[in-house]
């Protein structure tokens, strides 16, 4: 379409234009010769990086696609890669300096980001959400356990560590007589959470649902875990949505518009339904 | 002319300019590096990072002094290859080797920068963007040794820049990459491992290396391994869920007592809260290590902050110096009751992390002698010198996560990797800080294995109440504390110093000036502006009796607080490396 054509131009005009005429403070210092100084101007299109390895990265792609049909307009992706393959990993391993070329060079937006409020830095801008996942607990199942409050206190809950269900436990168990509280070990990815109830050394484990699917369907040495209650944990849910510089205002307000038709017409909810994995339109 | 005429002749001018170079290459006359070369380096060469193995960053050359440094000029420039780097130009007999960003390596004539050869290693995937910068080479018998973005220690044959040997000693895919470069002490090569604020499970190490193969000798871990000492202080997190430690700037080296000190950084994530350390002291981090010249075993430590929780690293050169010691009360901020003053001591000295406080301790024991800030801060209350630890600030320990907290300085620093340095001919540090504080938070960000770990989120402001001066240039008397003199300016000096024996500091500043000062008086003796501010390492040297100082311009220059001091841009890139000489 013309109008989405001429919009776009001015929205990457802009983004060309301004690369540094407004500053951030926490900006990579990436060399001027590593990125592209001129952005070509795209017609109809969006491209979108994608981190494959992620859990969410075909549901990902699939929602960059109902935005496509939406804005009338072509989708192209870029695969990102990094150098470890983590099974189960649930978002994207790359620096920020990465990050930053990535988005100057290469794409508009970047897919399967996890939502999270003033924890990113001001030269990335967000859209809306246009997924949600919950975490689960997770324990061996030989065990007796049935629930989060069945672990005896001071004995050990894993966790992935600082996810949003891991802040629920730290916070929950702040709140606690310190003789009260269970011993918190964090885990470097789900899949070491994962490992860690099965060979007994943490009793319940807390973990990204989409991953722990991910984990015991596309692995046997995952299979002998069961999901339990989460109480007297509150629930916790991890909201996906897509990053930008924050020059690119106009494109994230163009995707989020496109986003709020997708989720209100039930698209997003029927791409949940097609990928087979847990999650809900937000 | 004759075309044919041209192209003989053109090649005969070629081929003698070529028989020129060759005949004058200096390689012809390089000499192997010794081990008493290492111990007491010739004035004419520096051969390793700052210069001598106890760090003193100190040239023996007076050629250019007060009297003559009025005159000095331009002598050569060179490009440098692309990406950050913090480079240290090493000469020996006038070849100079440039280590450069992801381990581009050249070899020049250092009289004007020709050529001599070249070395690139293929570059990998890195996630960290820090893993491109490398501080700097070694030199031994007819070796260049590099340690390098893919967590490889690499021997170049001098003469030609082929490798000799290479070794794996980290994995690169999580993070591990080296960054301080290595040292050849006693015989062996030596390199601390960074890249653990990546995660990367257990943590990083010091590893010492066979010369001839690079076969690993020894490894000592900067985080405690399970039964061993210091396991107890990270709250019963498994071995596997710690992380941090990186050993990320190149140790000293004392013959004498056959120790090597090294420094080590903030355990990883950076908040109590987030690692789930609860009051433990997470050992080793942010601590001196003493370790035993032949084994590596920690032979003494001390703990500069126990416990970190602000990403103030320590793991900065600790410089090495015999002195008599006697604290002025008036001048220092902590000392130890115990000292007998004018007791004549090995100590080590210098800024070891990012607070900008200079602490001495007795090089032999670690024993606390006296610590002094040099810029504003307010992390530490005080030192407990029976614990051997600092003091923390009760107010801003285990922050919960999102609390924002006011602390200074700001997480580059006071001082970051930028060096100080010593001069024997006035027994004072010359130590570059900055006054800088942040609003900081800890973030709820699940990090993953291979990963940044995201820790906080920080916003830099200048001190509160303050007359937003950034930069301090001070000179500190090592025997008493007392200050000399200071510089106190606008623009942070985020450069590193070089002393010599013509009583004169060499240092850069956000400004991009390059200066030279008197040691004894702190007067600007001679400046002039780089193309960009300068993260290398200043150095001096000498070929054919004409004394030159040279240092790389571009490079890793994000220290700069272009928030609070947004009078002083500069475009991005412009590695050159400047060669002054005497008209």
């Amino acid at each position: 379409m013309r109008w989405i054509q001429v919009l776009l131009v001015v929205a990457s005009a802009t983004a060309s234009g301004i690369v540094n005429a407004q500053f951030f403070e926490d900006e990579p210092d990436v060399s001027r010769e590593f990125l592209d100084q001129v952005r070509q101007l795209e017609g109809d299109l969006i491209r979108f990086c994608v981190y494959d390895a992620s859990v969410t990265a075909p549901f990902d792609r699939a929602v960059a696609r109902a935005i496509g049909d939406v804005l009338l307009v072509d989708v192209e992706f870029v695969s990102i890669t990094s150098a470890i393959q983590i099974e189960g990993l649930d978002f994207v391993p790359i620096s920020a300096d990465e990050f930053y070329i990535h988005l100057q060079n290469d794409c508009q937006a970047f897919l399967g980001m996890a939502l999270s409020a003033d924890v990113y830095p001001d030269w990335l801008t967000f859209t809306r959400p246009y997924g949600a996942a919950p975490f689960v607990a997770v324990a061996h199942q030989d065990s007796d356990i049935e629930a989060v409050h069945d672990v005896e206190r001071g004995e050990r809950i894993g966790t992935a560590m600082l996810s949003e269900i891991d802040i629920r436990l730290i916070s929950y168990n702040g709140s606690l007589p310190e003789g009260r509280r269970w011993q918190r070990t964090p885990y470097s990815h789900n899949g070491r959470v994962l490992e860690r109830v099965l060979d007994g050394s943490v009793d319940i484990g807390l973990l990204w649902h989409p991953a722990y699917e991910y984990l015991v369907r596309s692995n046997d040495a995952f299979d002998g875990a069961k999901i339990v209650s989460l109480d007297p944990l509150p629930g916790a849910v991890r909201r996906m949505g897509m990053a930008l510089r924050s020059n690119d205002s106009f494109v994230r307000s163009l995707l989020d518009d496109a986003i709020e038709v997708i989720v209100n017409e039930g698209v997003v909810q029927e791409l949940y339904q097609q990928s087979d994995f847990p999650g809900v339109a937000p | 002319m004759k075309n044919w005429l041209r192209l003989v002749l053109a090649g005969v001018m070629g081929c003698t300019l070529a028989s020129l170079a060759l005949a004058q290459s200096p390689l012809e006359n390089y000499g192997p590096v010794t081990d008493a070369d290492l111990e007491a380096p010739p004035a004419d060469d520096w051969l390793m990072w700052r210069a001598t193995q106890n760090h003193w960053a100190f040239s023996a050359l007076d050629q250019i002094n007060r009297d003559t440094v009025g005159d000095l000029n331009l002598a050569w420039a060179w490009t440098l290859g692309s990406g950050n780097h913090e480079i240290t130009p090493l000469v020996r007999d006038g070849v100079m080797f440039l280590v450069q960003a992801n381990d581009f390596v050249q070899a020049v004539d250092a009289r004007n920068g020709t050529l001599l050869w070249e070395y690139e290693r293929e570059v990998v995937d890195h996630a960290a963007g820090l893993s491109a910068v490398n501080r700097n080479g070694a030199l031994y018998e007819d070796k260049l040794i590099i340690a390098t973005h893919d967590a490889f220690l690499v021997a170049l044959d001098v003469q030609t820049g082929q490798v000799e040997w290479e070794q794996a000693v980290g994995d690169w895919t999580v993070g591990h990459h080296y960054s301080g470069g290595p040292q050849v002490f006693n015989g062996q090569v030596v390199a601390g491992m960074s890249g653990c604020y990546y995660i990367n499970e257990g943590g990083c190490w010091v590893s010492a290396h066979d010369v001839e193969s690079g076969e690993e000798l020894w490894r000592t871990y900067t985080i405690p391994r399970p039964g061993g000492h210091g396991d107890e202080t990270w709250g019963g997190v498994p071995l596997e869920s710690r992380y941090g430690g990186s050993a990320w700037i190149a140790p000293s080296y004392d013959p004498e007592l056959n120790l090597i000190f090294q420094g080590v950084a903030v355990p990883i994530p950076w908040g109590s809260a987030q690692r789930g350390t609860g009051e433990g002291s997470v050992l080793y981090t942010n601590s001196t290590l003493a370790l035993d010249g032949d084994t590596g075993e920690i032979v003494w430590y001390f703990q500069h902050i126990p416990n970190e929780e602000w990403d103030l690293d320590h793991p900065f050169e600790r410089l090495i110096v015999d002195t008599a010691v006697a604290p002025s009360e008036d001048a220092v901020s902590w000392m130890n009751p115990d000292i007998e003053p004018g007791d004549s001591r090995k100590v080590i000295t210098g800024i070891p992390g990012k607070t900008g406080i200079i602490w001495t301790l007795d090089a032999a024991t670690g024993d606390f002698l006296w610590a002094k800030e040099t810029n504003y801060q307010n992390v530490l209350v005080g030192v407990d010198h029976e614990e051997r630890t600092g003091i923390p600030n009760p107010d801003l320990q285990y922050p919960e996560i999102g609390e924002e907290v006011f602390v200074c300085p700001h997480l580059l620093g006071g001082l970051n990797w930028q060096s100080v340095a010593y001069s024997p001919g006035t027994n004072a540090l010359y130590t570059p800080t900055n006054n800088t504080c942040m609003e900081y938070a800890l973030n709820p960000v699940q990090p993953t294995i291979g990963a940044h770990h995201g820790s906080a989120r920080s916003t830099r402001v200048h001190v509160p109440d303050s007359d937003e001066l950034v930069g301090l240039l001070t000179a500190t008397d090592v025997e008493t504390g007392e200050t000399l003199w200071q510089v106190r300016q606008r623009a942070g000096f985020h450069g590193s110093v070089l002393t010599t024996a013509g009583d004169l500091v060499f240092v850069t500043d956000d400004s991009r000036q390059f200066r030279a000062f008197d040691a004894e008086t702190g007067d600007v003796l001679w400046g002039t502006y780089l193309n960009s501010t300068a993260a290398g390492y200043p150095v001096s040297f000498a070929v054919d009796g004409e004394q030159y100082v040279a240092i790389g311009a571009g490079g890793s220059t994000s220290s700069s607080p272009r928030s609070i001091t947004p009078e002083f841009q500069q475009n991005s890139g412009g590695n050159v490396l400047f060669v002054f000489k005497l008209k």
